[in-house]
């Protein structure tokens, strides 16, 4: 038997779910970040090894 | 330059014997000191030309080791992208699946009489509100894909989704704000001479140079009217196919001579001045019946290259959130089926 309860219920956990979406999106995006300054940093760091203390 | 030296010592080195022979079996100390001095320049030469190839090996051996710290680390990344993507797709079940079993809920509770109209409008709109949410995500994760694809610069590539409603059967207020913003229309022409009117619904990132607007949609059925369809989106929607203007300044070539002038008048101004160089239409389909398109645009020409390689890969990778953008305008259908 459907009730408004249950609706609203669905709803609540929906909102959740788009939390989680937003998150992936993010996670995404931040993956996909331009490698070009990326892969600069790396050799950057293989040129030019920080001092050792 | 050792090479160079290393030569020229060495064939001084082996002629002066032959010219000066006679001196320096006399033991003639004025050949004999020259003769011995380019003995040890021979040496010398070659322990320098030594020292600098090993340093040339060396140098190159830093750069394939730098070369394969960078492989190895894009490697990384590609691996973090495919498993982001991966786990984008996951989280997207749920919500499409909780969407039908609020349609449901909702069918129900109208079917029983156990909720008033202004619980259900509530319901309706709050599943509506959420379809849009997740829709806005997956704008943003397309552009974020071609973005990559072209090592773009951020904020480069835009997405939006375009919602078809066709204008017989399309209720009345709805029609009536769609004329307000309905852009390219023939000259004479009304809305209701067309067979869709689609809207710009929502954006992943919003274009501020692209404010609210709707276009008319021919009928490709009709030999005549086809001839009138709107390159871009109109035309995608109109034949089921998805389409790419390359380049915006250049968009009167994808249109047929028969493209009403007024029209092409229009979508020339309407492109001039703005950032976007070129885009691609994609058709979004409910069973055979198109739905919308979702556009994916540019700030330089070519979107989706000028062989069909790269098209090919750009498509395909923007397959499954095509997927699920049917399926959650799908969802917006049938909430607003059940709950009217």
């Amino acid at each position: 038997m459907a009730s408004a309860a249950q609706a609203r219920q669905i709803l609540d956990s929906l909102k959740d779910d788009v939390a989680e979406v937003k998150q992936a999106v993010l996670d995404l995006t931040e993956a996909g970040k331009r490698p070009s300054e990326a892969e600069k940093k790396v050799v950057e760091e293989v040129k030019e090894p920080a001092p050792i203390r | 330059m050792y090479a160079f030296l290393r030569i020229i010592v060495a064939l001084l080195f082996a002629i002066f014997p032959l010219i000066f022979g006679s001196k320096l079996n006399a033991l003639e100390w004025s050949y004999v000191l020259p003769f011995a001095a380019l003995a040890a320049g021979v040496a010398v030469t070659e322990v320098l030309y030594d020292r600098d190839e090993a340093a040339k090996d060396k140098k190159k051996l830093k750069e394939a080791e730098d070369e394969l710290r960078v492989v190895s680390h894009r490697l990384d990344r590609q691996r973090e992208r495919g498993l982001s993507m991966a786990r984008l797709m996951q989280v997207m079940i749920p919500p499409t699946i909780k969407l039908e079993k609020l349609r449901d809920v909702i069918e129900e509770l109208k079917k029983q009489g156990k909720a008033n109209p202004t619980e259900i409008h509530g319901f309706l709109q709050g599943g509506l509100a959420i379809a849009n949410a997740v829709i806005v995500e997956i704008l943003k994760a397309v552009a974020e894909e071609v973005r990559a694809f072209w090592d773009a610069e951020a904020d480069s590539v835009k997405t939006n989704l375009m919602l078809a409603y066709k204008i017989r059967g399309c209720p009345s207020d709805l029609l009536e704000r769609l004329r307000g913003i309905t852009k390219f229309m023939g000259a004479g022409r009304e809305l209701e001479s067309y067979h869709y009117v689609m809207e710009l619904a929502l954006w992943g990132v919003p274009d501020p140079e692209i404010p609210a607007v709707a276009v008319p949609v021919d009928n490709a059925a009709n030999g005549m009217l086809k001839l009138q369809l709107i390159p871009g989106a109109p035309t995608a929607l109109a034949l089921l196919t998805d389409q790419v203007v390359p380049d915006t300044k250049e968009i009167l070539s994808l249109a047929a001579r028969e493209l009403a002038s007024n029209v092409q008048l229009e979508l020339t101004a309407y492109f001039e001045g703005k950032k976007i160089r070129s885009f691609a239409c994609l058709v979004l389909r409910e069973k055979e019946y198109p739905i919308g398109v979702l556009n994916i645009q540019w700030t330089s020409t070519d979107i989706l290259g000028q062989g069909n390689k790269d098209e090919d890969t750009i498509i395909k990778s923007i397959e499954q959130y095509r997927y699920c953008l049917e399926q959650l305008i799908g969802s917006q259908h049938r909430l607003q089926a059940a709950a009217s």
